[in-house]
């Protein structure tokens, strides 16, 4: 291996690696507010792509029928299931949010599909469109499971993995696409050409933790998130709707995994079960993080993209098998770190 | 009603007659045989998840373990598959413990993650190691044979699959109902409970998990030789989630729920499998979303999946198997979890009990506990600081404060779960400072909990049993086999008795859940009794007893001192205290601020002071 | 009289078979320090608990301003003027103490968040010094500081303590039931829930006695302060069929 390829695997995993770190910053923020192991994370990262590419070839996504139909599911059910809920002013909230919301963006669909229109009103479209099914399958799937233990919060999230996987088939079927990329410029530096998806991805996420940092750190909205994570008691004490807080921590998640779909969509080809692979690429991160530091997480998935780089050109086959290895030293360093099982004593 | 004898001997009738029936078609044995390799693995995964709260995505990466290794051994080495049996399931096994060994100490949701990667991991490498022929695995593994004749027939085989599949089932009933099995179940209850019996709870976790991967690892070697193939597929993570599906749309709290689970979701996605692709108009795994949809909504609704369910109908009340229960209501008639057993198990003359292991009565010339200047902090709070005090043996003492003084804290320390900041705690003049519950446990030292700690859809009779833990020996081959029937009857005898002696041998059948707040206190007395202790600590054992009920309490506590037990206790009724306790150690903020007999304290002005507050 | 601020009438709370307050039926008048005393165990908490609406109550009602509280969820509580200040502080260990405080306001506008985070560092001026330092590094009493202090942030109407002086040393002790009736004449009803009897019935105007989930004496706290059977309640000693092991007496000649 000399410095060119090197560098230009060096490229490539930094650039994978920024979005497993949005993954595994969704994975963390998702399991410390509402401790659901979001094994569907992935599931976004798809149907992003997908859609995009579905509203660049001039078809209408499923995915906007798919929003309308959990929008007025989770709206139905929570008419069944929330009486203090049926007061007018809910009602217009809700039936606003979600069933004019997915209606609207169905209307756009319609319109922008067989436009042609450029990836300046097709990408934000499709992570529009992909972002709000994180509140309906929250309030749909886990809110109800709210008081549940990890484990069963666990299997319903292979149960939504299930569904979602399956509606990816129905929607988008078996073959796979390639998205358009975003700007054809790519820039040469030195000996190496950068890309300008890539340059697309790295800049994104950078901007999108730059801002998440700022959310957390600085506003309100942001620590009542974190409280929520921290202390839910001390969260519902202090007046913090925690079941927001998980609303907040699922819409957050949805919306990134839209956007690392839609950034990766002209660098790779996508299938409909291509996210589940990407997104556990994520949990690895996570995991290494611990589930609940950010910058860990963050910095973990970077190692990984380029492990995943490095081991695709050295052993192209066992590349799977070398990035999902990592866990084990992993598991072992932090089992040997923890002395102690906690358990919830006095 | 009809015998109970009988049962089991119909249903293995029902069980053998599918293959001779010839208008049944070669697709639904294929289809039932499919089903039977299923309910082995699910099995595994419904004492993983149900008894022992943990679960796993890497079921089907075990399965692949045994059927690889089963293949390439009988296909280069060409040895008999009844010779790669014990391999395919001592390599399957290990690994299992690696990874198990690599979880356990961590919070319970990393075995899930860990056995996720694994499950990709080991799909990725079946798919790509040349010496096991990549994605096109390994064709023309032999049958399975006796004696020179070959089962290449599904109907032969279907008799292979199903008595394998049918011994596990029995074979995990035994072992629940057994010692081994009883602390399995405890993890539920919580570590620390667990682990004051003398529950080595990582070990409990750790034999769960391998045992799981036992079975997956025998379905994965049948599963090789009914085929006589294996490639990569049908071990993948996917085949692990539809494992986890049919754990849990059966039910996990039962063994038997495996098989209806297994069963449910073979049939239905057989259907569905045909169904959907022509209402789609592609080929497709369509019925991920419908078995998705019905894995919430049983979540949500039916926790106890399909299985408890149906016991729940009319018919179901017949039932002639007990649930593994935590999550469904076993009929409270019966105690054992295992009824369906092939040996009978009562024997009508009572054989003499074989004798429980006795604790040696410690050295008297040694304090029975020293507590030597301990201290603990959290975070930057001294919860205790340099707490000291000696308990002699044949003595009761009470530790008692106002809330918050660190009595319980002081309680922790003593018994192992929480270890010292600095200090030191001696038993029987062996240091124990940092040792473990279960080590101390081990020692001789029992206690109950403030927030009481039994498991409430067990027993009372079980509960109280959990205590003898360590005073049993048969382990997980002697329980699979029934051979710890001797031993069992002796663990229920001790603590009938101990039941008897704290006053309630009629509950012994009832859900321990079920019982008042003081009756639960007065079992867990009983549970901790059972432990033959030289020492026992109670926390508030008197609070929400009745007058008569303390009196009682008093009474046993005179009997267990006349025994040469010792007792420390927490406890909040200065009556009950001051006529019950030899010397009493006051603390308050955390630090002992004095120690002597009732008489003393009684009229000690700190005391009062830190009861009644001082702000002056 | 005008409308109480808060009303309680035969609440009933249980986990599930076991009752923990059971008929329990108090009035808190604006302006006043009510407190509960009683030993570990006779429901204090989960009286508290409920009244928050962070338990659910098995029987009776309670009004807050007049209003109904039934299926009034915590964080309108909140908005409303009733806060709670838990027994375990359940503060946000790892934010600092700033941030702690700054989410006690949740629910009102920044401006108004500011004047009352001065007042906060007024009454507390050791939050201050340590305003950027993460909660979890705080002692006990710092924060029962942290905690209060959040708890004003929301510039509660009624304020529901439950045993502050728990596990702290004396002097704080009395810092925090000074400070409890300066709260009280700056127009803060306050709910105290303590063991610290003594403490308790010196800054209280009116005080109730809880023995196993129920209400077995109450009064003026300065009369209850006199009366014998509130140190035999209050040291779980069962009344009446035994001899007493604190004799009253002691007591009596310990108290001015």
């Amino acid at each position: 291996m000399d410095s060119t390829i090197a560098l230009f695997l060096a490229q490539d995993g930094i650039t994978n690696g920024a979005i497993y770190a949005l993954l595994g910053l969704s994975l963390v923020l998702v399991f410390t507010v509402t401790r659901v192991i979001f094994i569907p994370q992935g599931e976004f990262v798809a149907y992003g792509a997908l859609t995009l590419v579905g509203l660049e070839t001039g078809v209408v996504p499923g995915t906007a029928y798919l929003t309308l139909v959990l929008g007025i599911a989770a709206f139905c059910v929570d008419l069944v299931r929330s009486p203090d809920g049926r007061q007018p002013r809910v009602l217009i909230t809700r039936a606003v949010s979600d069933l004019g919301l997915p209606l609207v963006l169905l209307g756009l669909s319609g319109v922008v599909a067989p436009a042609n229109m450029g990836p300046w009103i097709t990408v934000p479209l499709a992570v529009a469109l992909v972002a709000p099914m994180g509140a309906y399958i929250y309030r749909l799937a886990f809110r109800p499971l709210a008081q549940a233990t990890v484990l069963t919060l666990l299997i319903a999230a292979v149960g939504v993995h299930l569904v979602m996987l399956g509606l990816g088939l129905v929607f988008f079927g078996a073959e796979g696409y390639r998205a358009t990329p975003f700007t054809d410029v790519s820039l040469s530096l030195g000996v190496i050409d950068l890309g300008g998806q890539s340059l697309w991805v790295l800049g994104v996420t950078a901007v999108l933790i730059v801002t998440l940092w700022y959310a957390f750190g600085h506003t309100l909205a942001g620590k009542a998130l974190r409280a929520t994570s921290i202390n839910r008691l001390g969260a519902t004490l202090v007046g913090i709707p925690t079941a927001r807080s998980g609303l907040i921590a699922f819409i957050l998640a949805a919306t990134l995994g839209a956007i690392s779909g839609v950034l990766i969509a002209p660098i790779t080809t996508i299938f409909y079960d291509s996210g589940f692979l990407i997104g556990l690429k994520g949990f690895v991160a996570a995991i290494i993080g611990g589930l609940v530091s950010y910058p860990i997480s963050a910095a973990a998935a970077i190692l990984v993209g380029l492990v995943e780089a490095f081991a695709s050109f050295e052993a192209s086959s066992f590349k799977e098998v070398i990035v999902f290895t990592i866990i084990i030293p992993v598991l072992l360093w932090q089992s040997l770190r923890s002395g102690h099982v906690d358990e919830e004593e006095e | 009603m009809i015998n109970r004898k009988w049962i089991p001997a119909g249903l293995i009738l029902l069980v053998a007659l599918p293959p001779l029936l010839p208008v049944l078609p070669d697709y639904w044995i294929t289809l039932l045989n499919t089903i039977g390799l299923a309910s082995l693995v699910v099995i595994g995964l419904v004492l993983l998840t149900g008894v022992g709260g943990m679960t796993s995505f890497g079921q089907a990466a075990f399965c692949g373990f045994g059927a690889y290794t089963t293949a390439l051994l009988t296909t280069s080495l060409g040895l008999s598959p009844w010779l790669t049996l014990p391999i395919a399931i001592l390599l399957t096994c290990a690994a299992a413990v690696v990874l198990g060994l690599l979880t356990v100490r961590l919070s319970g949701h990393f075995l899930p993650l860990g056995t996720l990667a694994w499950g990709i991991s080991l799909y990725y490498l079946f798919g790509n190691l040349e010496f096991l022929g990549r994605h096109d695995g390994i064709p023309t593994v032999p049958p399975l044979s006796i004696g020179g004749w070959d089962f290449y027939d599904d109907r032969t085989v279907y008799y292979v699959i199903w008595s394998l599949t049918i011994l596990a089932a029995v074979a995990t009933l035994n072992l629940l109902d057994s010692r081994v099995g009883r602390s399995l179940r405890a993890l539920k209850g919580g570590i620390t409970a667990a682990e004051s019996f003398g529950v080595n709870t990582r070990r409990a976790k750790l034999v769960t998990f391998v045992y799981a991967a036992f079975l997956a690892a025998v379905a994965g070697w049948a599963f090789a030789h009914v085929q006589r193939a294996v490639n990569p597929t049908p071990f993948g993570l996917g085949a692990g989630i539809d494992y986890l599906l049919m754990a849990v749309i059966g039910g996990v709290g039962h063994v038997w729920g495996a098989v209806l689970g297994a069963g449910a979701v073979i049939l239905l996605k057989d259907q569905l499998q045909t169904l959907l692709p022509a209402l789609f108009g592609h080929t497709g795994n369509y019925e991920t979303i419908i078995f998705g949809v019905l894995l919430i909504l049983l979540l949500q609704f039916a926790r106890q999946g399909l299985w408890g369910l149906a016991t729940r109908l009319p018919w179901g009340r017949l039932s002639f198997v007990g649930g593994l229960s935590p999550t469904g209501a076993p009929p409270p008639s019966s105690p054992s979890a295992a009824s369906l057993s092939f040996p009978a198990p009562s024997s009508p003359t009572p054989a003499p009990l074989p004798a429980l292991t006795k604790r040696h009565t410690p050295n008297p010339d040694a304090p029975l506990l020293e507590v030597d200047h301990v201290q603990k902090t959290f975070g930057g709070l001294m919860a205790v600081r340099d707490v000291a005090f000696t308990l002699a043996k044949g003595e009761i003492v009470a530790l008692i404060g106002p809330n918050g003084a660190g009595k319980s804290t002081t309680f922790n320390l003593i018994t192992g779960v929480l270890p010292p900041t600095a200090g030191a705690v001696r038993f029987q003049g062996r240091d124990i400072t940092g040792a473990n519950a279960s080590e101390i446990a081990a020692m001789g030292m029992a206690r109950s909990f403030q927030h009481v700690k039994l498991l409430p859809t067990m027993t009372v009779l079980e509960n109280v049993m959990l205590g003898a833990h360590l005073r049993g020996k048969a382990g997980l081959a002697r329980a699979i086999l029934r051979r710890d029937r001797a031993e069992e009857r002796s663990i229920r005898a001790e603590a009938m008795t101990q039941l008897d002696r704290c006053g309630l041998a009629d509950l012994a059948q009832h859900q321990a859940g079920t019982l008042a707040l003081g009756q639960s206190r007065v079992v867990e007395i009983a549970r901790a009794l059972c432990l033959d202790p030289a020492l026992l600590l109670l926390d508030e054992p008197a609070a929400g007893l009745r007058h008569g009920e303390k009196q009682k309490l008093a009474a046993l506590l005179t009997t267990l001192r006349a025994e040469g037990r010792s007792i420390l206790l927490v406890e909040h009724d200065m009556d009950f205290v001051m006529n019950q306790v030899d010397r009493l150690v006051v603390m308050d903020f955390g630090a002992k601020i004095a120690e002597g007999t009732p008489d003393i304290i009684r009229d000690d002005p700190r005391v009062l002071e830190a009861y009644l507050g001082g702000i002056e | 009289m005008s409308t109480p601020l808060l009303s309680a009438q035969t609440v009933a709370v249980s986990y599930g078979k076991i009752e923990a307050v059971l008929d329990v039926s108090l009035v808190i008048p604006k302006g006043r320090i009510i407190t509960v005393i009683g030993a570990n165990g006779a429901g204090k908490s989960s009286l508290l608990g409920s009244l928050m609406g962070i338990l659910p109550l098995a029987g009776g009602s309670a009004t807050f301003e007049g209003e109904p509280l039934d299926r009034v969820p915590v964080e309108q509580r909140v908005a409303r003027g009733l806060c709670l200040v838990p027994e375990k502080r359940e503060l946000f260990v790892t934010m600092s103490v700033a941030e702690n405080l700054e989410l006690g306001a949740y629910h009102r506008p920044r401006s108004e968040a500011k004047s009352s985070l001065e007042m906060v560092y007024d009454l507390f001026p050791r939050l201050l010094e340590r305003r950027k330092q993460a909660a979890g590094t705080l002692s006990g009493g710092e924060r029962q500081m942290l905690a209060m202090g959040r708890a004003l942030m929301a510039k509660p109407k009624l304020l529901m303590l439950d045993e502050p002086s728990l596990g702290l040393a004396p002097r704080i002790v009395k810092e925090i039931f000074g400070l409890i009736g300066r709260l009280r004449d700056s127009g803060v009803s306050i709910l105290l829930v303590e063991q610290n009897a003594r403490g308790a019935l010196r800054t209280a105007d009116y005080a109730y006695v809880m023995e196993t989930g129920q209400v077995t004496l109450q009064g003026p706290a300065a009369d209850l302060a006199q009366d014998p059977r509130v140190i035999e309640s209050y040291l779980g000693i069962s009344g009446g069929d035994s001899s007493c092991s604190l004799p009253s007496s002691s007591v009596g000649a310990t108290n001015p």
